[in-house]
């Protein structure tokens, strides 16, 4: 007589089998590299958050405004700057940056790129310190303007030409992660923001 | 050799792989990674070594389960064997190298679906002994890495001026973008497979 189950085990029991294994197997990779792997991530974002705010030695993650932000201290442990993790879409893909403020926010401290997937030789030029050393030191009072290359005054950026996109997704992600957070940190120049989880 | 009715033997597979039947020149099997990460030597030859070792694991599993495997069942098994190996092989690469790994970004995944794996567990590990799949395996990797490798070396230097990071050009010398960018690893290949098939032709003699 027919049995549908027997049927079907006797047809399926090596691929039972073999999914119960590797799936087994997966999981003791998984849980044998996930700390690694974290570890990995974690050391560089704290690698790009103490880039990006000079003379700082450690960090902590904050939450000011809702935004998350990493508060940065020298050896003495007093505040010498913020960071905060910026994004805003590219070319090919999002734009993931790490800009660093001084302690009551008001200037650029530092920028370095995270992640980018913008095209080799064009757009992912932003990575360079040409176009990077432009925000640093720059007041953050007013937005800044993207120009065309070598016709920047105060305040404006030069775009790299053949990349307009991907210029201005890192304006804008600066810009908008400014507008978050500026008044609050300019409204309480040596907060020790409460910590949150 | 061996005869046309019977299949080649370990030896024979081995040596094989690496020119007479080469993935990349001879089959053009697994094209989507050789133009997508071959801007440079060292991504390119990483990426030679993680299908390498995605290929002898498959090969192995399924040499070993050849005669129990049900043939309508068979494509689900390579592709549920493949899919696990690359996971694998993605998470190493994760932790023990991070820049290598965002490099590459979803290239490591798409190895899931490079057919020169498919094709070899099809074409040689389902029919044929451990042995022969193991000698395989590494043949069809050693002929991937020199596909990869010749056109990472090519792009990496006319594109970037350097050699596994390492300026080789002088600086004054201009670098070609194009060697960077997608439309390089086209021309590349279509270059050097052109070359490789004039060689041949020229070898097998006149018709």
């Amino acid at each position: 007589m027919f049995n549908p189950i027997h049927s079907f085990l006797r047809q399926s029991w090596l691929v039972l089998i073999l999914a119960s294994g590797l799936s087994a197997g997966l999981a003791g990779v998984d849980s044998a590299l996930r700390d690694r792997i974290e570890e990995n991530s974690r050391q560089r974002l704290e690698k790009a958050v103490l880039e990006v705010v000079p003379g700082g030695s450690s960090s902590e993650p904050v939450t000011i405004a809702g935004v998350a932000m990493y508060r940065v201290t020298d050896d003495s442990e007093a505040l010498c700057g913020w960071a905060t993790p910026a994004e805003e879409r590219g070319f090919q893909d999002r734009i993931r940056l790490m800009v660093g403020l001084s302690n009551d926010g008001g200037r650029v401290t530092g920028l370095t790129v995270l992640e980018s997937s913008e095209t080799p030789g064009l757009g992912d030029r932003i990575q360079q310190p040409q176009f990077r050393d432009q925000f640093i030191g720059r007041s953050t009072e007013h937005p800044f303007v993207r120009v065309k290359p070598g016709e920047s005054a105060a305040g404006q950026v030069d775009a790299i030409t053949g990349a307009t996109i991907s210029s201005q997704a890192v304006i804008n992600a600066i810009n908008g992660q400014l507008t978050l957070i500026r008044k609050e940190l300019a409204s309480n120049p040596n907060t020790t923001a409460e910590s949150q989880p | 050799m061996s005869s046309p009715h019977s299949l080649p033997d370990a030896r024979d597979r081995f040596v094989r792989g690496w020119f007479a039947e080469n993935p990349t020149y001879v089959q053009l099997l697994g094209m989507c990674p050789t133009l997508a990460v071959t801007n440079t030597l060292p991504a390119a030859v990483t990426m030679a070594a993680a299908t390498g070792v995605v290929l002898l694991c498959s090969n192995i599993i399924t040499s070993l389960i050849r005669r129990q495997l049900q043939p309508h069942l068979r494509i689900l098994v390579y592709t549920l064997t493949i899919a696990t190996f690359v996971t694998i092989v993605d998470r190493l690469l994760a932790a023990f190298a991070p820049a290598m790994s965002r490099q590459l970004g979803p290239y490591v995944p798409l190895i899931i679906v490079n057919c020169i794996i498919i094709s070899r567990a099809e074409a040689c590990a389902s029919r044929q002994s451990v042995w022969t799949a193991i000698a395989d395996a590494l043949g069809q990797s050693g002929g991937f890495l020199l596909g990869l490798a010749s056109l990472g070396i090519v792009r990496e230097i006319l594109g970037s001026g350097s050699l596994w990071g390492i300026k080789v050009l002088p600086e004054k010398f201009p670098t070609m973008l194009i060697f960077v960018l997608p439309a390089g690893a086209f021309l590349t290949l279509g270059i050097l497979s052109g070359v490789l098939n004039a060689i041949r032709m020229r070898e097998r003699g006149p018709r």
